[in-house]
């Protein structure tokens, strides 16, 4: 099968080790390549600086920090961004982002990146 | 001129006895002064008017006896009075003065002072002098009590107006300070605490640092019976008061105090009967405050009293509204933190599974795990979004058949019937597997394994506080009933029943499955 996802960098940002391998598998079935993972913000922007990234999907809870800034990044370079959080509500303007429950299938991760690129192309910022 | 004959001179006397008569009987005093000022006559009423009589008039210019002083004290020169102008000026003076009795109290009075002519020449005056001390009593008193209903109206008005403690108690003490004739009035607060002292709340008439060197007042004899017991004092010198000065350490007025002789205080007493605190006056000159003033201190520290207790309320109202947000606001700090954790794990606990799984090759059993798994997440979610108070028995039947139809509004191959039912989180979870057990099973062998096959989940209160809520498949392949019992039967026979409090039943009517779940209605107020 054939998807919008084949060979897309992605930005895997997510404190949680056992999580991260998971969602590392999933993105690889989808042929992505994993960016990272990085497991903090100051991690996280580096690699925003140093590396080619299609999309990102950001924890929002980074144990001490939150993935904030990292889409505030992200958003001023058009790149497309995906919060995972166990939050029933974020803070605005977050909260406007496209997001995905924690724990997620297989499925529903695919179902939610196709609609992010699909809708990046013409997005308008949250801001 | 003509020599007058007897009966001229009956006739003269007649019309002098005539013009005594009119003199003496006239109510007005009367005066007649020779050009240096001196009484030379004086009638009846004048007599009665400055008490003294003619013969102690004599001597000295009528102006030296009887108002040769002011009111405050002052010496009046006989240069100044108006008086004494009518015969220099040879005009008609009219006015009011004050004079003083040969007992030496002052008495007001209203004068006409008007010149006697011998041809060009003037040789006297005449006086009249009326008493108008009453009439100027009578206005005074009006006026004062204008202003007294004016104060109270504006008192009453300012209370009425605002629910700020501050204001009201300044108010008040401006108002009855005013009204007293005190030179200084305060509010003080009962401060309920060991010794019982009275916390200066606020003043009028003398600045706060007049009282800020001494220590709080106690309930001291004299201070007492108001505050504790809700009595007036009322004291014309509190320092010849047998209650004054028997308190340690000062025995009276700490050194310094401002000069107290009149005392009056005043309880402000809650409609609960406790007493908010007094407002207290004093003067330093006795006998300042009568019955009248202590009525009017009293009217208005009633008007007080319900206005403090207002803002009392308002102000308990505040605080209670206040606290209740901040628990509030906690509570939701709580439960955020809460779905965060429970989230993260169940995520870790489906990577664990994954992991675990992926490396055995065993895919189904990894899809039926994660579907159980997410259907206790999406259960979690509806909970959260609520706050953790109650969901509603649709929304949880239809968040686990999503997974399952895509849409579940406007399906033709759902039905989802029933009166609201709020279900607390604990049903919530075990409905929501149920469900999602339920439709594990029509998607593997019942009405969501083809394409023509529906569900319809009705419930309704039958009575007696049980909810029966019924599943039926139609349509579907045609259902045997299983040759053994799986996780998903034990689940809803055995594990939901328990949970419920109720009974679950399976019947493999081989037209299409059928699951009645009864249970005590959550809705039911009873229970």
């Amino acid at each position: 099968m054939t998807s919008c996802l084949e060979g897309l960098r992605a930005l895997v940002v997510e404190d949680e080790m056992l999580v991260c391998m998971d969602i590392e598998q999933m993105l690889e079935e989808f042929g992505c390549t994993v960016v990272g993972p990085a497991a903090k913000v100051s991690q996280a922007l580096a690699l925003v600086d140093a590396e080619h990234i299609d999309f990102a999907l950001l924890d929002v809870n980074l144990g001490k920090e939150r993935s904030f800034p990292i889409a505030d990044r992200l958003a001023s370079m058009n790149i497309p961004v995906l919060l995972s959080t166990g939050y029933a509500h974020l803070e605005l303007p977050y909260d406007r982002l496209p997001k995905i429950q924690k724990p997620f299938s297989e499925q529903q991760l695919r179902d939610c990146l196709e609609e992010l690129m699909a809708s990046s192309a013409g997005s308008e910022s949250y801001f | 001129m003509t020599p007058q004959t007897g009966a001229d001179l009956s006739e003269t006397l007649r019309r002098l006895n005539l013009l005594n008569a009119v003199c003496e009987n006239a109510s007005g005093a009367l005066f007649v002064l020779n050009e240096e000022q001196h009484c030379i006559y004086m009638n009846t009423a004048g007599f009665e008017l400055t008490g003294f009589s003619l013969d102690e008039l004599q001597g000295r210019p009528l102006h030296d006896i009887i108002h040769h002083t002011h009111p405050d004290g002052r010496h009046y020169p006989i240069e100044d009075c108006p008086i004494d102008r009518a015969f220099p000026q040879s005009r008609r003076e009219r006015g009011q003065d004050v004079f003083v009795h040969k007992d030496g109290h002052f008495y007001n009075v209203e004068y006409t002072a008007s010149p006697v002519e011998e041809g060009e020449t003037i040789v006297g005056t005449v006086l009249e002098v009326r008493d108008i001390t009453a009439e100027i009593q009578a206005r005074i008193a009006l006026e004062d009590e204008t202003r007294t209903l004016e104060i109270l109206n504006r008192t009453g008005a300012m209370l009425a107006g605002t629910l700020d403690l501050d204001e009201i108690v300044q108010a008040v003490t401006d108002a009855a300070t005013e009204l007293s004739g005190a030179q200084f009035g305060a509010f003080f607060y009962n401060v309920v605490h060991e010794g019982h002292a009275l916390q200066l709340y606020t003043l009028a008439g003398a600045p706060k640092e007049a009282f800020s060197a001494f220590p709080q007042p106690q309930h001291t004899a004299i201070f007492g019976p108001t505050f504790t017991g809700g009595t007036v004092i009322r004291v014309a010198d509190v320092t010849a008061d047998p209650r004054y000065g028997q308190s340690a350490p000062f025995h009276g007025m700490p050194p310094g105090h401002l000069p107290v002789r009149s005392y009056l205080s005043v309880p402000v007493i809650s409609r609960t009967g406790s007493i908010h605190g007094a407002l207290i006056f004093g003067h330093g000159m006795p006998g300042i405050f009568g019955p009248r003033v202590e009525r009017l201190v009293v009217a208005i520290a009633a008007q007080a009293a319900i206005a403090i207790d207002n803002a009392n309320l308002l102000d308990a109202a505040q605080k209670e509204i206040e606290e209740r947000q901040r628990s509030e606001d906690h509570q939701k700090l709580l439960a955020q933190e809460l779905n965060h954790r429970v989230k993260n794990m169940l995520a870790t606990v489906q990577s664990i599974a994954t992991q675990t799984f992926r490396a055995s090759g065993e895919q189904a059993l990894l899809r039926m795990f994660q579907g159980r798994l997410l259907a206790l997440s999406h259960s979690h979610s509806l909970i959260m979004q609520e706050n953790w108070t109650t969901v509603d028995l649709k929304a949880i039947a239809a968040t686990a058949l999503t997974p399952f139809l895509g849409e579940v509004v406007n399906n033709d191959r759902l039905l989802l019937d029933g009166e609201p039912v709020q279900l607390s989180p604990k049903l919530a979870l075990a409905l929501g597997m149920g469900f999602h057990e339920l439709a594990t099973n029509a998607a593997k062998y019942g009405a969501l394994s083809c394409e023509t096959g529906v569900i319809e989940v009705r419930w309704r209160d039958i009575g007696e506080g049980i909810l029966c809520l019924t599943w039926v498949e139609k349509h579907g392949p045609p259902v045997c009933a299983p040759q053994s019992r799986g996780f998903g039967s034990r689940l809803l026979e055995r594990g939901l029943a328990h949970e419920l409090h109720g009974t679950v039943r399976l019947l493999y009517d081989a037209a299409g499955l059928v699951c009645e779940i009864r249970m005590p209605n959550p809705e039911d107020v009873t229970q």
